[in-house]
């Protein structure tokens, strides 16, 4: 019995990472959804469904677009952005749940709950309800519902209630805990539609499934899109050469001589692990391509600082959260608080999938600072007219410094996970400070004649 | 005697009235109270005591159990410290030499215990005096070693069982974790709120007992001596938390001691 047990078991890791330390509530709860999750897993008629819904829901496939200025201006390797920014309500985090709100409704369930840290899981989870008919609850760490109100107003109007999470740090971490109790007093009607790559399986492997859309779309785009440079560069390679060296050079190095599939680097961030393995994992068996996940480096290297759970030294294994994984956490076993300028990054955790594959060394980390985020939101808006969310900015930085120190005719893909709207509240004050703060008291002044 | 005998026999002893198991969180609100909270227990008529160790994720509980781990932690509670503790308990009471057979518990989540090592927790806490352990997010049919390090040393390894776990699963549980008694929760959600008693839970609680074949506690919502009295013909051993923490912060608020809260609130729920 015990040997079947453990075989079963098994299943549910991706190496020492993964497996259900659930209470014995959640049993039955966890039992249908696997079932569910097997039933659909290979249905065709179910992402069918799901694909026409992508297109016009969501609005897939997102562009992959080439940052030419951002690629000149740094000097190095080509530049290229897969626009997940472009999704509807702004991020990635759509395509899982978009995925699991139609798991959701063909499980016979009425109403959906979800954690959010930055909003934009919360935002996609109530305008899927909404469009499904199904009823919404966000819980939302209260520090993340002050910083990232844009999207708390987003929730509201799509119909959803926002409860505010006042324990602990009282961010991402914090929101998992509360999202998770819920489902323990209410799991016959409801479905627990989890923002990222982790928790107790099945969950990562239902959210990487519905993300890796991402890297699968990414694979024909970049194949095409490298075709037409090389179209363009075979027409006339006497004008690119002409705008000058530097230019021309880092645009369209070494694109003539062949066809290319594959990119060299592809760069992520990684808050729980749902965009980046969404890009990679249609990837992980192409070795050449260089797996880069980035990580929340905050503001400063001491516990509490930041949010570096594979190469601070400060994350161990443990079991946390029913899943066993990588955490930031203390002697005792308690988890570190964690810090960061983008909410969406801010969580002690990491999903078992990206916990093994960066063990294993397939994919690599690195982190970027507050400061270097805020720099890189400004560099992509200036060069390229794109406002990223900060989480995505992570990203965004640590693939600059890349492309720096690579040689010309490189090619880098990185993922803008989201768009940037969500944060004004952040960067506006830090980036324009005396003139946000003007407007703000106008506003405020203004509404209050109003009410 | 080990553990899992010294608990066996304290059901034996007492069979005809249900044992009282409370429970407390090691080293809140300070190491000193926390000490003298768990001995007024004891003194005052529980036969069990349940220490949770102290963590940051209290997954199974509700906020006033959660606050407390917090609260504790941010006092500078360690695992160590909770363990030392009762060791104290434990040796104070044997040199009183009461004759009352009482017995502690640990209840911990899992990654406390995996922080401090396996082997190590587990032959700590047993030379510390403490007879079993309770672990709510080691699930049964996880890949883990504790439950077989536990009974390695005779300690008692609690099975939990919730209203929808069906007998055939509780029969696996019980053959994997080896304990004198299974704890029946008594209803979904985390713990806190009140529960109701009524016939559903009696069949509940009949089923757990046939399907385990062993003593059952029941607990989760336990909050006055009606309940208990509900349960008692049910059950070998009513638990109850929550009300404890209530108890000693309404105390704190009036000024009042924690210890005779502590020791009232025993005296409400049992009277022999
Ligand atoms: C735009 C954006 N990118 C990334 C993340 C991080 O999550 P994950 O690592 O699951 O992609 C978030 C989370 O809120 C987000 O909003």
């Amino acid at each position: 019995m015990e040997k079947i047990m453990n075989e079963q078991a098994r299943k549910r890791y991706f190496g020492d990472f993964g497996g259900r330390f659930i209470p014995e509530v959640l049993v039955p709860a966890f039992e249908e959804l696997e079932e569910a999750w097997a039933s659909v897993k290979h249905d065709r008629k179910f992402f069918d469904e799901l694909e026409r819904a992508q297109r016009d829901f969501v609005g897939r496939p997102t562009p992959l677009l080439l940052a030419e200025n951002l690629t000149t201006s740094c000097g190095g390797g080509r530049i290229w952005l897969k626009m997940e920014a472009l999704a509807h309500t702004g991020a990635h985090k759509i395509n899982n749940a978009l995925g699991q709100g139609l798991l959701a409704k063909k499980m016979g369930k009425k109403r959906l709950i979800a954690e959010t840290g930055a909003g934009q899981h919360g935002l996609a989870t109530a305008a899927v309800a909404a469009r499904l008919g199904l009823e919404c609850e966000i819980f939302m760490g209260e520090v993340d519902m002050a910083r990232q109100h844009p999207n708390v107003y987003g929730m509201r109007l799509f119909g959803a209630r926002v409860t505010a999470v006042t324990e602990g740090s009282r961010t991402l971490t914090d929101a998992v805990n509360a999202a998770m109790k819920s489902w323990t007093e209410r799991v016959s009607d409801t479905h627990y539609l989890i923002g990222s790559a982790l928790g107790p399986y099945p969950f990562p492997e239902i959210v990487r499934t519905f993300q890796s859309v991402i890297g699968k779309e990414l694979r024909s785009q970049f194949r095409e899109r490298y075709a037409e440079l090389a179209g363009r560069a075979s027409r006339d390679p006497s004008i690119e050469m002409e705008q000058g060296a530097s230019s021309g050079s880092c645009i369209l190095a070494g694109v003539s001589d062949a066809q290319k599939s594959l990119p060299d680097v592809m760069v992520a961030c990684v808050g729980g692990g749902s965009n980046s393995i969404g890009l990679f994992h249609d990837f992980l068996d192409d070795e050449s391509v260089r797996l880069v996940g980035v990580e929340a480096g905050g503001h400063g290297t001491a516990p509490g600082e930041h949010a570096v759970r594979m190469t601070s030294g400060q994350g161990r294994p443990g079991v946390v959260q029913a899943y066993r994984s990588i955490f930031l956490q203390d002697d005792n076993g308690s988890l570190l608080p964690t810090s960061s300028v983008s909410a969406g990054l801010d969580y002690a955790g990491i999903g078992p999938e990206l916990a093994y594959y960066g063990k294993n060394g397939r994919i690599e980390f690195t982190s970027a600072s507050d400061e270097e985020v805020l720099d890189a939101v400004q560099v992509l808006a200036r060069t390229e007219g794109i406002l990223p969310a900060l989480e995505s900015a992570h990203a965004l930085a640590a693939a600059v410094r890349l492309a720096r120190t690579l040689p010309v005719g490189t090619d880098i893909v990185v993922n803008i996970s989201g768009r940037g709207d969500k944060d004004l509240f952040i960067t506006a004050p830090r980036l324009d400070g005396e003139d946000w703060l003007d407007f703000l008291k106008a506003e405020v002044a203004r509404l209050e004649g109003l009410l | 005697m080990n553990g899992m005998q010294k608990i066996q026999m304290l059901f034996e002893q007492n069979k005809g009235r249900p044992l009282l198991m409370t429970h407390a969180v090691g080293g809140w609100p300070d190491l000193d109270t926390s000490e003298s909270v768990l001995s007024a227990m004891l003194e005052s008529g529980a036969d069990m005591i349940e220490v949770q160790i102290p963590f940051s994720e209290p997954a199974a509980d509700g906020p006033l159990i959660v606050s407390a781990n917090h609260e504790a932690l941010a006092g500078g509670v360690t695992t160590r410290k909770v363990l030392e503790m009762i060791g104290r308990v434990c040796e104070k009471r044997s040199l009183a030499g009461s004759g009352r057979l009482t017995s502690v518990l640990v209840m911990s989540y899992l990654n406390p215990i995996l922080a401090y090592g396996e082997k190590a927790f587990v032959s700590d806490a047993r030379s510390f005096g403490v007879d079993g352990l309770i672990v709510p997010d080691c699930a049964p049919d996880e890949i883990s070693l504790l439950p077989e390090i536990a009974a390695e040393v005779g300690l008692a390894f609690v099975p939990l069982i919730a209203p929808d776990t069906e007998s055939s699963r509780i029969e696996q549980i019980c053959n994997r974790f080896c304990s004198p008694f299974v704890y029946a929760v008594l209803r979904y959600g985390v713990t806190g709120k009140s529960t109701s008693i009524d016939s559903l839970t009696e069949a509940y609680l009949s089923r757990v007992r046939s399907a385990s074949g062993c003593a059952v506690a029941a607990g989760f919502g336990i909050r006055e001596r009606r309940q208990v009295e509900a349960l008692g013909c049910s059950v070998d051993c009513v638990v109850a938390g929550s009300v404890f923490i209530e108890a000693m912060n309404e105390a704190a608020s009036r000024g009042s001691g924690m210890t005779d809260a502590v020791r009232g609130m025993v005296a409400e729920l049992v009277r022999y």
